[in-house]
């Protein structure tokens, strides 16, 4: 039997649409006499790209205010994982580039990755995260994090580093400053444990 | 005599003082938290602990408020950067021998209070914050932050000796003063080059205390300079020379008579405590005592074997 259900459809749509048109054409409308605003037809401005290609800070990240730094201090340390795991410390760098211990943290992926090894483990989850003190330019913001136990393992998945056990609540602080320029939160310096 | 050379600017000594001398550099922490300074070694990126207050001038209620430390930002950039850029080594007065000055960023970090509150460094400046969540009182809270930088002498806070203190002492140690020997023993002949060598020994091992570190230098021989006596000055090896027939180092005079010696240029391992071995930043010079011989000239003689 030949299925009806989609002309069935369409002719409803066709019903409701024509009605919707005919109750149009009978209701007066004035002239407009006035052109539509220019506002109507701006768009947001496209902010410059800000972290790695595949891993960009996100939008909410990127706002000058409380919550957006907290968003920018969550991505950050999902972002250390992210290049723990990829053994590539640039976009710590790139994000921090005045934070040493950013730049220590970022020489030590790419010198496990030069010696042919890599982690297990020590991943970070935000545990409590305190309200952030904002200034004109400058963040502040108080967090403790989990670590997981971690240790250095060779290609062959031999430890060769017993490393560290779990760090349940790791006391830490982080200070971010605005980037006009990036239109952006960066690293100033941070303090993990 | 004993004369030192300093192995480049300030800058390489100190470059070369972390990059080859420092434990640390070797045993930078390679996890993201939860890495402490241990201090073991004989470079310490940062001074932690009760004395730090006292060391920079802090009284009163700030000095409890807040955990201080000294970092020295040229170790610190090293540790992270793998180079320490000379913006960030800056110059202090020479120190008296058994202190120990050196420029340092004194940071600080908030340590929360009996009441649960914490003086927060903010960006508008110490902020009391009310304090939520795992923390007890005593706990650390937030991040280090900036507070003053300059130089500060921290031999109250017992540091192991750096690289550049040890250095200070392989200078006044009392390292061989090698003897030269030549060969042919006596006088010498035109047109028979003179061998030179020593036997004496090239290694030299010494232990001293500094403030209270057994601190093992571990001398060794790296250069060997002859002093020929004559319009040639001087010739250089990387050896003490051998006696004929393996002889290393020659030379060929006019005749007369020449006074000779050798300098030697000493490098120095140190280990503190025994801990790993480090490089000390430079190196110093011993001459050995002169040796006179007569280099005669060799007349042919045409003679009868059997008169």
């Amino acid at each position: 039997m030949r299925d009806l259900r989609g002309g069935l459809v369409r002719t409803t749509l066709g019903c409701l649409l024509l009605a919707v048109a005919l109750t149009g054409c009978s209701e007066k409308q004035e002239a407009s006499t006035t052109l539509p605003s220019a506002t109507a037809s701006e768009t947001t401005p496209e902010l410059p790209p800000l972290g790695p290609a595949d891993f960009p800070v996100p939008d909410e990240a990127r706002t000058k205010d409380a919550a957006g730094a907290e968003a920018f201090l969550r991505y950050y340390l999902e972002l250390s994982d992210r290049q723990q795991e990829a053994l590539d410390g640039q976009p710590l760098r790139e994000l921090g580039p005045d934070c040493l211990e950013c730049s220590r943290i970022a020489k030590a992926f790419d010198d496990v990755e030069a010696e042919g090894h890599r982690y297990e483990g020590g991943q970070l989850s935000l545990n409590d995260v305190a309200e952030p003190l904002l200034g004109d330019e400058e963040a502040t913001i108080a967090f403790t994090v989990r670590q997981e136990a971690v240790h250095l393992v060779d290609l062959a998945g031999n430890t060769v580093d017993q490393g560290l056990p779990v760090q349940p609540s790791l006391s830490s602080g982080i200070t971010l400053v605005w980037s006009n320029a990036q239109q952006g939160w960066l690293v100033k310096s941070m303090t993990l444990g | 005599m004993i004369t030192t050379i300093i192995r480049g600017s300030l800058v390489a000594g100190l470059l070369l003082a972390f990059v080859i001398g420092s434990p640390g550099a070797a045993q930078a922490c390679p996890y993201k938290g939860a890495c402490v300074d241990t201090g073991d070694g004989a470079v310490t990126v940062t001074h932690e602990g009760a004395g730090v207050p006292t060391v920079v001038g802090v009284q009163g209620s700030e000095a409890v408020t807040f955990a201080w430390r000294l970092l020295d930002r040229c170790l610190a950039a090293a540790e992270s950067d793998g180079y320490c850029s000379p913006t960030d080594v800056r110059q202090c007065p020479p120190a008296e021998l058994g202190r120990v000055v050196g420029f340092f960023v004194v940071e600080r970090r908030s340590i929360v209070q009996g009441d649960y509150t914490a003086v927060v460094d903010g960006p508008d400046g110490p902020t009391v914050v009310d304090v939520e969540g795992d923390y007890q009182p005593g706990d650390p809270y937030g991040d280090w932050r900036y507070d003053s930088e300059g130089c500060f002498d921290i031999t109250p806070l017992n540091p192991p000796p750096s690289s550049a203190e040890v250095f200070s002492f392989f200078q006044r140690l009392p390292l061989p003063q090698l003897t030269t020997q030549h060969q042919p023993p006596g006088d010498g002949l035109t047109g028979l080059p003179v061998i030179f060598y020593t036997d004496s020994p090239t290694t030299q091992t010494f232990t001293v205390d500094i403030r209270g570190f057994q601190v093992v230098i571990e001398a060794t021989a790296e250069q060997f300079t002859w002093h020929t006596g004559d319009a040639t000055g001087q010739i250089t090896s990387s050896d003490p020379g051998r006696p004929y027939p393996e002889e290393t180092v020659e030379h060929s005079y006019r005749s007369g008579t020449y006074t000779a010696h050798l300098t030697v240029t000493w490098g120095a391992t140190f280990t503190v405590n025994g801990g790993t071995p480090a490089d000390v930043p430079g190196t110093t010079t011993t001459d050995g005592p002169p040796v006179t011989f007569d280099v005669l000239q060799a007349r042919t003689v045409l003679t009868n074997p059997y008169d």
